[in-house]
């Protein structure tokens, strides 16, 4: 049993605190999600408003963190990729490392990774200087954003309900991304709009 | 490397705060004893924001192949050193004893509390007990703040021990040796981040007789105990909320003479208070007034918010630091 004893005696009535840099202009679910212009792989420009009229997935990556591997080497994010964009969905990854940090890759390293993984999202889009990804408030890696065909963020957070590295959590994960994909393909409402995304921190 | 942090802190104060000039240097050199203090006491200071620039000379291209190599063939045990071990080598039937699992980080990387912050996962633990023992809550000591590039994490660098109590039933046979079982998994991260996870076992003997502390254990359990964090009854907690902002009331006489700059809230469930805002602390009649970011990723009503109130120069004469807080919270 421990007796407190206040003996401090300070007398300022100010306020301090931590102050992390930035990522607290958090993109608003139901609002115009951010503009953006990056390059490709192939070295192609892509813009968010090249895709009005369809609904848009952006997926945070680092093929090298732990929490990207669970859902690639099972497969389980090419055959979303594969899914969702058979229904027309236009399927971004997004790379914001920046050079010589954990997941930067060359564009031809990024075409090398694809076959390699038989990737099938729509493009890989390079942002090594985080522009975006910061613009977005990406916190990790996978995160997921999804955009109506208007433009307007319909959800952000995790890519399911199992933040772990273990590919056996894949099973009976609540896929939230998928959900939002669905809803948003079938005119309905968002039901799970935001979640806390878990990953790997991006290496901005 | 000391004078470095400080003098980072001091500059972050500056621009952060834009506030009066005295007041400034007022908080310029408080901080800088509180972060005396964390540099002296605490293992990895709080309010201590680590140079980013030696951060990235870290992250060499040597480190990012040793960790991959380490995340392919499983050998993260270079990483973190896990042991499990208890206060006591012995339990009485209907007695309890308290079991520690100690991680040690290699230098640089760090493991997760039970909010991790902006990423991260939390440590866990999970115990396999024979029948008719249970486990009690896994006790944190409170935790350091990370910060790498726009993110903050709160975990626990070089070292930590993390308690449970372990209750034997009445009916456990004295004399008996018993093996206690702990499945321990992490996540541990230095720039980059790989999981781990370990299984632990130790056996103690069921005997009739109070049994001693072990003698090599006890500083460590100590050293540890001491930064788990206090509940005081007379500690009264509630909170109001809007769509922005939860604000925090603590009545209790002792608060009114902390030193603001020398605190931090960490609420202790993720996702619900922005880990990177800035918190206001104000002195009030009563005691204390805490204005928190809510998190963007929100999606529940939230009914009561629990949290660790962390003052780096302690809470009074007996080195306490960190006082739970457990507030119910009602709409604005």
């Amino acid at each position: 049993m421990k007796k407190v004893l206040f003996l401090f005696s300070f007398l300022l009535a100010g306020a301090l605190l931590v102050n992390a840099a930035g990522l607290n202009d958090d993109p608003v679910i139901g609002e115009p999600a951010p503009a953006f212009t990056l390059t490709d792989q192939y070295g192609n420009e892509h813009s968010l408003s090249d895709f009005t009229g369809k609904t848009v997935i952006l997926e945070w990556l680092n093929h090298d963190c732990p929490f990207v591997v669970k859902y690639y080497r099972a497969g389980e994010m090419q055959r979303l990729q594969q899914e969702y964009t058979a229904k027309d969905v236009i399927w971004l990854s997004v790379i914001s490392s920046a050079p010589g940090k954990q997941g930067y890759l060359e564009p031809e390293e990024i075409i090398n990774v694809n076959e390699e993984k038989s990737v099938h999202s729509t493009a890989v889009l390079i942002d090594a200087d985080g522009t975006v990804g910061r613009a977005y408030g990406a916190r990790t890696t996978p995160h997921m954003y999804v955009i109506d065909d208007g433009g307007i963020l319909r959800y952000n957070g995790a890519i399911d309900d199992k933040p772990t590295a273990n590919a056996a959590d894949l099973e009976g994960a609540r896929v939230y991304a998928a959900e939002a994909l669905d809803a948003v393909l079938a005119g309905n409402e968002v039901e799970v709009k935001t979640t806390r995304p878990y990953g790997c921190s991006v290496k901005y | 490397m000391k004078l470095k942090r400080i003098l980072s802190i001091s500059m972050t104060m500056t621009m952060t705060m834009a506030r009066k000039m005295a007041m400034l240097m007022t908080i310029a050199l408080a901080m800088s004893l509180a972060a005396t203090v964390a540099a002296s006491e605490l293992s990895d200071g709080l309010n201590v924001r680590a140079n980013s620039s030696s951060i990235n000379q870290a992250a060499g291209p040597g480190i990012i192949a040793m960790a991959a190599e380490s995340f392919k063939t499983g050998g993260e045990e270079e990483l973190v050193k896990a042991s499990l071990l208890t206060e006591t080598g012995a339990v009485t039937p209907g007695g309890s004893l308290l079991a520690g699992i100690r991680l040690q980080m290699e230098d640089g990387w760090y493991v997760y509390w039970k909010n991790p912050g902006d990423s991260g996962i939390p440590t866990s633990v999970s115990w396999n007990l024979p029948q008719g023992f249970t486990a009690g809550e896994l006790m944190w000591p409170w935790p350091g703040i990370f910060y790498t590039d726009s993110f903050i994490s709160y975990g626990y660098k070089e070292e930590v021990v993390l308690f449970t109590e372990l209750m034997a039933p009445a009916d456990a046979g004295t004399g008996s040796n018993i093996t206690l079982s702990a499945s321990v998994t992490w996540l541990v991260c230095k720039d980059i981040c790989i999981p781990g996870s370990a299984e632990l076992s130790e056996i103690v003997r069921v005997t009739d007789t109070r049994p001693d502390v072990i003698s090599e254990n006890r500083e460590l359990f100590d050293r540890y105990r001491e930064r788990l964090p206090v509940s005081i009854p007379e500690l009264e907690a509630s909170a109001t909320e809007d769509t922005r902002t939860i604000v925090l009331n603590l009545k209790h006489s002792g608060l009114k003479n902390a030193d603001v700059n020398n605190l931090v809230f960490y609420c202790s469930e993720e996702g619900i208070v922005e880990s990177g805002a800035e918190q206001y602390f104000e002195v009030t009649d009563h005691g204390l007034r805490i204005m928190l970011q809510k998190s963007a990723f929100i999606n529940k009503e939230i009914s009561t918010l629990k949290g660790v109130l962390f003052n780096a120069g302690g809470w009074g004469g007996n080195g306490m630091k960190a006082l739970s807080v457990t507030a119910v919270l009602s709409d604005n």
